[in-house]
């Protein structure tokens, strides 16, 4: 009898642990025959999540399930639940950078086909960031709430005791060439205070305004501004003219309240993030200057997944998102965001200013920026040859010859990607 | 069916205990490393069909001077961080089992802390304390007044390395003591007794009786080393936001592989890379385990 009794709880054990091996991860079961549909979507950030309370009242049939991954985990993930076909989401999400890769692996609905029709849409969005959604075919893949066109983020009281006065034009003139920009930098540094957060600021602004982009009918092209950025950098480097640390490291969020630095130069997110959120001693001597050259970087873009069974709920949700001037309006109060809708920024750019600017409204300087024009200019390749770039930059700064740093640029390059014709 | 004999029915426990370990083991390791030595003959981003390119990625390999480069990378961070290791371990076990010290056991606890820590934790807290002008080591040192204050910890390749290979040996030098103390507990107090009474010293103990006897947990914690310390990744990716700076000084093997499948998307290549990797940590483990090994046998 205890013999048996050992033996059906090794039995026992031994089958539980099995089990429990495959017992993470069931699917829920769903109630049969409800009428609701659940629409999975990935986002970046937790953003997307303020959208969701108004749409479900809008839409009572839908329910939006949104689970946030990282930037670095996304492509992982779609790719085993692609690869394996269970789990696949309806709206999937990515940066900037790096949603040209998805949007040109033709995994994305082409939004310009019935029953989507985006280009009725088409003259409501600023055009710069409806391009980056846009892959080579002109086919309109991805769309986004947001726009981030480039800024000057500075710091009033410090821009009175350089240039005697706080406006937002003077500052854009008082820095606009490489030469006036860095004999400004040298006279702050004698007092101790950093001109700019850090070099790596000015590299998206000169990234944007290049001619060309990194690769042109399969061939590598270094713009000429770039070989221009990389003297700028080393002088910002070897001489201290920046905080010495990476973006997004705790001490370069921390100098918004800092009183030796002078500015950020940052897209419309910069403020979001940065600014706005850090500032508590410093609220009130901020402003926003356009930058010398204007530019667009960063912002999340979303698109339908080709393999979608809810096309219809998963564009109702799209277009709440990225094409309903009430629910961007609601989000962008909310967040202050920079909203791609060009309606609502108008609207906005008519309303109070903002406390931590001092009373500036931010919405007139980036709606003036916004209508220029850009080249189009990302590829595939852009956050790996982005990143190659900087860290030829960083050797360069460090005593590399130019040649040697640029030589160690292609090599990375093509080391990343040998079909790439590097001369 | 046949009755089992008393010696069979235990034959057929073994082999059901064991089995559910055999099964998981077929299904998530040894069936992902013959798809990866598939994969390594064939280029695959992830989203489109996978092609085959017979040996291209294996040329590419051969010729591919990064890859060497993170190979040397990770061997000297390895060895910087093993060899102190290894001479803390045996210095801190001889020690512990023969000196009169109060507290050991507490001593001992406290030492295999570290370990306890996840690597990926380390990498950070390090990052944090070192990286800036304003972090806080650099703000102590700025406040005594050291000349050069702030320092630039990760601008030199060299000294990046320094500091992975000191926070591996921070990590590590715990566990290793634990296993060359219980190596150093199992000889026979016998043979001490009689080299006293012969007259040996210290120091001709130590070389002589202690060392030769725990050759086997030498060789154990040699290879074990070898296997993870040729796969370093945590501590250098976190320390360097996974980009290997400065100038690729922390880029290890494994990183690069990481870069190459999860970065650029070639899951091609970064199988090759991995089944290369995986062919060199056999064939190094291998050759320590022959010249260990070799001279082991006159002792038994």
């Amino acid at each position: 009898m205890r013999k048996n009794l050992r033996i059906t709880l090794a039995l026992f054990v031994m089958l539980t642990i099995t089990s429990l091996m495959f017992a993470a991860g069931q699917p829920e079961k769903t109630t049969a025959g409800s009428s609701v549909t659940t629409l999975e979507v990935w986002s970046r950030g937790e953003e997307l999540k303020q959208f969701v309370p108004g749409f479900e009242s809008e839409h009572p049939t839908i329910k939006v399930n949104v689970t946030v991954i990282p930037d670095a985990d996304m492509t992982p993930k779609l790719i085993t639940v692609i690869a394996s076909g269970k789990g696949v989401p309806d709206l999937f999400m990515q940066e900037a950078s790096y949603i040209t890769y998805l949007v040109e692996a033709d995994l994305y609905t082409d939004l310009r086909q019935a029953p989507f029709n985006v280009e009725a849409y088409s003259n409501q969005i600023w055009p710069a960031t409806l391009s980056v959604g846009t892959d080579s075919t002109g086919a309109v893949r991805a769309l986004t709430w947001q726009s981030c066109p480039g800024s000057i983020i500075y710091r009033r009281d410090i821009a009175q005791k350089y240039f005697g006065t706080d406006e937002p034009a003077r500052i854009t003139d008082q820095l606009s060439t490489d030469a006036k920009f860095l004999t400004v930098a040298e006279r702050m540094k004698q007092d101790g205070v950093r001109i700019v957060s850090s070099f790596k600021d000015l590299f998206d602004m000169k990234v944007a305004a290049r001619t060309k982009p990194w690769v042109v009918e399969g061939k590598l092209v270094i713009d000429s501004a770039l070989l221009a950025y990389m003297d700028m950098a080393k002088n910002i480097i070897g001489k201290g003219y920046d905080l010495g640390v990476d973006q997004w490291t705790p001490e370069w969020i921390a100098a918004v309240e800092a009183d030796d630095m002078f500015s950020y130069v940052l897209p419309s997110w910069g403020y979001q993030y940065v600014v706005k959120p850090g500032a508590n001693t410093t609220s009130g001597k901020w402003a926003i200057a356009a930058p010398p050259v204007p530019y667009i970087s960063g912002g999340s873009y979303m698109g339908i997944y080709k393999g979608t069974q809810k096309k219809e709920a998963a564009w109702e949700f799209l277009k709440y998102v990225t094409l309903n001037e009430e629910s961007q309006y609601a989000y962008a109060k909310a967040s202050g965001d920079y909203v791609s809708l060009k309606a609502v920024n108008e609207r906005l750019a008519k309303e109070k200013g903002e406390a931590v600017l001092g009373g500036q409204n931010p919405y007139e300087i980036y709606n003036v920026e916004m209508a220029g024009s850009f080249n189009k200019l990302n590829t595939i390749y852009d956050s790996q040859l982005n990143n190659a770039f900087i860290s030829a930059v960083k050797a360069y700064a460090e005593g590399k010859s130019k040649e040697q740093a640029l030589n160690q640029f292609k090599a990375d390059v093509l080391n990343a990607f040998p079909e790439i014709i590097v001369e | 069916m046949k009755q089992l004999t008393g010696e069979n029915k235990r034959n057929i426990w073994g082999y059901v205990f064991i089995a559910p370990f055999f099964i998981t083991f077929i299904i998530f390791n040894l069936y992902p490393i013959f798809y990866t030595f598939q994969l390594s003959l064939q280029r695959w981003d992830g989203f489109h069909q996978a092609q085959s390119v017979g040996s291209a990625n294996w040329k590419r390999l051969f010729q591919d001077e990064t890859f060497l480069l993170t190979l040397c990378n990770t061997l000297r961070i390895w060895l910087v961080d093993f060899i102190p290791q290894l001479g803390t371990a045996l210095f801190l076990a001889m020690i512990f089992t023969f000196g009169r010290i109060r507290g050991m056991g507490i001593l001992r606890a406290i030492y295999y802390l570290p370990n306890l820590i996840t690597a990926a934790s380390i990498g950070l807290l390090f990052n944090l304390l070192l990286n800036g002008d304003k972090a806080p080591i650099n703000q102590l040192l700025t406040g005594m007044h050291v000349p050069g204050a702030p320092f630039a910890f990760f601008k030199n390749g060299l000294l990046a390395q320094l500091i992975a290979s000191y926070i591996l040996w921070w990590m590590w030098f715990g566990y290793t003591t634990v296993i060359v103390m219980a190596g150093v507990t199992s000889i026979d107090p016998c043979l001490y007794e009689a080299a006293e009474l012969d007259g040996a010293t210290k120091a001709q103990t130590f070389l002589r009786i202690t060392l030769p006897l725990i050759r086997p947990t030498m060789i154990y914690l040699t290879i074990t080393s070898i296997i993870g310390g040729m796969q370093i990744f945590d501590v250098p990716s976190t320390l360097t936001n996974i980009s290997g700076d400065p100038q690729k000084a922390l880029l290890t093997s494994s990183m690069y592989v990481y870069n190459q499948g999860f970065k650029n998307n070639s899951f091609g290549y970064a199988s090759a890379l991995s089944v290369a990797l995986f062919l060199l940590i056999a064939g190094f483990s291998f050759i320590s385990l022959k010249t260990l090994k070799k001279r082991e046998t006159t002792y038994q």
